[in-house]
């Protein structure tokens, strides 16, 4: 049964082979067959179960039937291994089971690749289906277009809705012009057509159309074409529409509002730097038409006449009231022109030094001033904070009630916010009436019955604004006026 | 130089290129034609490494084998383990790592073969399966760092024991 026999020693070395293959005596043994490469090992194991054995001899490659025996002589052990050559035989049988064994690869591989399929349309008949849910239910217009053609393809029901149209159809009549930046005379004015060229394929840039809907209705749309690619649809472009007519508009109109605004501040500052620069260089022609008037009185007294005498009174008197005009008109603007300068103030002391200068003629209108409580340090603009007690308090002395006992009291309350400061008295105070006192040269009474041109309560105001606070007043004519104003706590 | 002998066995399902990986290791040679091995082959190939020289004895089974109960007769006496699956066909990945899980307690690698024909992205996902050696045994790409994976395992467990 076994074609050949080869004999070998413990270490491998051949003794005797009948085996063309193994011609080699005297030669080891695994040089020829590597399974026994550890002979002492392999003793546990049954030759007869590693069937076939696979050796390359040489170019040739065998297949062996194998089984062997040892004896000992002398405490030295040898084998003898028993080959049976059955090349031809599993080579016929290595070429059926490789056949056989291709044919299951491929069969695994097309059942693989079919489960992959199968996997991957479940996939996307699931995300087509959660797809067309989002699309019919967005908010946005969505419109589908055809890469090549420009050709709007479908759309969903916001997008029909947004252009006024029942079907896809109408919606490729529409025609709309550019709007963002300058016209290009390139662009298809079909809807949307030039979105797709090719300059701007891979944009997903958002710009604003305007156009007539399909009901002739003028609407301004935000357009955005997204990029082919991210959503690997190879021949379609998907736009998102939203209708921002009435957003749009808004913006138009406020920016109308803002260029209107911006003129407005730039001619107002314009006026204030007009009375500014008018009423300080009509001060010098003032100062010198009162001078002389003066020195003509003086020197030419007694050659005047009566009626020459009033005349020059006339004169006097009418350049002293232009002379407090422009004065008042230049305070004014030197308000709104000086710089603020804020710093930690004790406004006692300030009031204080304010009431000092108007004891005098409080004495000599006999009106009392009070301080309830002590005012507090806060930071403010002292110099300007002292021209609004200057103002409210003389104010409220020159209005003062002859007949009765006059009292100016200054008291203030700390809110969350801010401070508040109240300046009340018991004088004449004002009737109702529709004129903004704080406005410049407002007055209620006449000229000849108190001095002033109407502008300490437009300067007052002008202050407190500049500080972010506020100015208001509260007045029953015959009882008094109580004006208040606020400072923030925060500048 | 010292010299040390190791069995190491490759094995995994049939046609994932355990012969191939074999005979292009050892002698260099690949062939597109597919022959199913049939029984047990052995090769020889002798590794040096710094102190050591390595005689690494490659007994390929036959993916029959791998599914016989005579599985257990052939692995006797083995020094490490080879697991090979086709990365093509992950399937037998999951076969391998099962086995390799409940029946192996020497050293082990799992190899993933035919790394050519995947994409980076498949190559990915094997990874996050936690293998380690990716080889082509067409290209012979990651051939060599396998079997060093796998002597270095045994190398280690040898100087532990």
């Amino acid at each position: 049964m076994f074609d050949y026999r080869v004999k070998f020693d413990q270490s491998g070395k051949i003794i005797y082979s009948n085996a063309p293959m193994i011609p080699a005596q005297h030669d080891q043994i695994d040089r020829y067959l590597p399974l026994f490469y550890d002979i002492e090992a392999l003793e546990d194991f049954d030759l007869k179960a590693l069937r076939p054995y696979e050796c390359h001899i040489g170019n040739k490659k065998y297949f062996f039937h194998l089984d062997w025996s040892f004896h000992e002589i002398d405490n030295m052990r040898f084998y003898e291994l028993l080959i049976e050559d059955r090349t031809s035989s599993y080579n016929r049988l290595q070429k059926e089971r490789s056949k056989k064994n291709t044919l299951r690869l491929e069969q695994d591989y097309l059942i693989d690749r079919l489960n992959t399929e199968v996997e991957e349309k479940n996939e996307a008949r699931s995300d087509n289906h959660e797809l067309k849910t989002i699309l019919e239910h967005t908010r946005e217009g969505i419109i589908y277009q055809n890469q090549m053609t420009g050709e709007i393809v479908k759309a969903n029901h916001k997008a029909l809705e947004l252009f006024s149209c029942q079907k896809v159809e109408e919606l490729k009549s529409i025609q709309h012009i550019h709007f963002n930046g300058n016209p290009r005379e390139e662009y298809d004015p079909k809807l949307f057509v030039h979105l797709w060229n090719k300059e701007r394929k891979r944009e997903a840039k958002e710009e604003v159309i305007k156009l007539n809907d399909h009901a002739q209705k003028e609407k301004y749309f935000s357009v955005r074409v997204v990029e082919e690619q991210a959503l690997k649809l190879e021949s379609l472009n998907i736009i998102f529409v939203s209708d921002i007519t009435n957003e749009y508009q808004s913006k138009l109109e406020l920016k109308n509002k803002n260029k209107e605004l911006l003129q407005y501040i730039e001619s107002n500052v314009q006026l204030e730097q007009f009375a500014h620069v008018a009423s300080h260089d009509l001060r010098a022609p003032i100062i010198t038409i009162k001078s002389f008037s003066n020195l003509l009185k003086e020197k030419c007294a007694d050659r005047l006449n009566d009626n020459e005498s009033k005349y020059l009174n006339i004169i006097k008197e009418n350049a002293d009231q232009m002379f407090s005009l422009v004065s008042d008109l230049l305070d004014y603007a030197q308000i709104n022109s000086q710089k603020i300068a804020f710093k930690k103030t004790n406004l006692q002391f300030l009031l204080e030094g304010v009431i000092d200068s108007f004891r005098s003629i409080a004495n000599q209108t006999n009106v009392t001033i009070e301080i309830v409580n002590r005012l507090p340090e806060i930071v403010v603009d002292d110099v300007k904070l002292k021209r609004v007690f200057q103002n409210l308090l003389s104010n409220a002395i020159k209005f003062a009630d002859p007949t009765k006992k006059s009292f100016v009291k200054i008291d203030f309350a700390e809110l969350d916010d801010k401070y508040e400061f109240m300046i009340c008295d018991n004088g004449i105070g004002m009737k109702e009436g529709s004129v903004d006192i704080f406005q410049p040269y407002t007055k209620l009474n006449l000229q000849t019955e108190y001095e002033g041109n109407g502008m300490g309560l437009a300067i007052c105001k002008n202050i407190i604004k500049q500080h972010k606070g506020e100015i208001y007043y509260k007045s029953t004519y015959g009882e008094g006026s109580r004006f208040v104003f606020s400072i923030p706590k925060e500048l | 130089m010292r010299e040390i002998r190791k069995k190491v066995v490759l094995f995994g399902n049939v046609g994932v290129g355990k012969s191939s990986i074999s005979r292009k290791y050892v002698s260099n040679e690949f062939s597109e034609t597919y022959m199913s091995s049939l029984g047990l082959s052995i090769e020889k190939k002798v590794i040096e490494l710094a102190n050591v020289s390595v005689i690494l004895m490659i007994w390929d089974l036959a993916g029959e084998i791998f599914e016989s109960t005579q599985f257990q007769g052939y692995i006797k006496g083995a020094h490490g383990i080879v697991g090979i699956f086709d990365s093509s066909r992950p399937y037998t990945h999951d076969l391998l790592s099962k086995f390799l899980d409940d029946s192996i307690d020497c050293p082990h690698i799992i190899v993933g073969n035919k790394v050519d024909l995947i994409t980076s992205e498949a190559k990915n996902e094997l990874k996050k399966k936690n293998v380690e050696y990716f080889t082509s045994a067409k290209t012979g790409e990651g051939l060599d760092e396998a079997f060093r994976g796998i002597i270095d395992k045994m190398i280690s467990e040898e100087v532990y024991v």
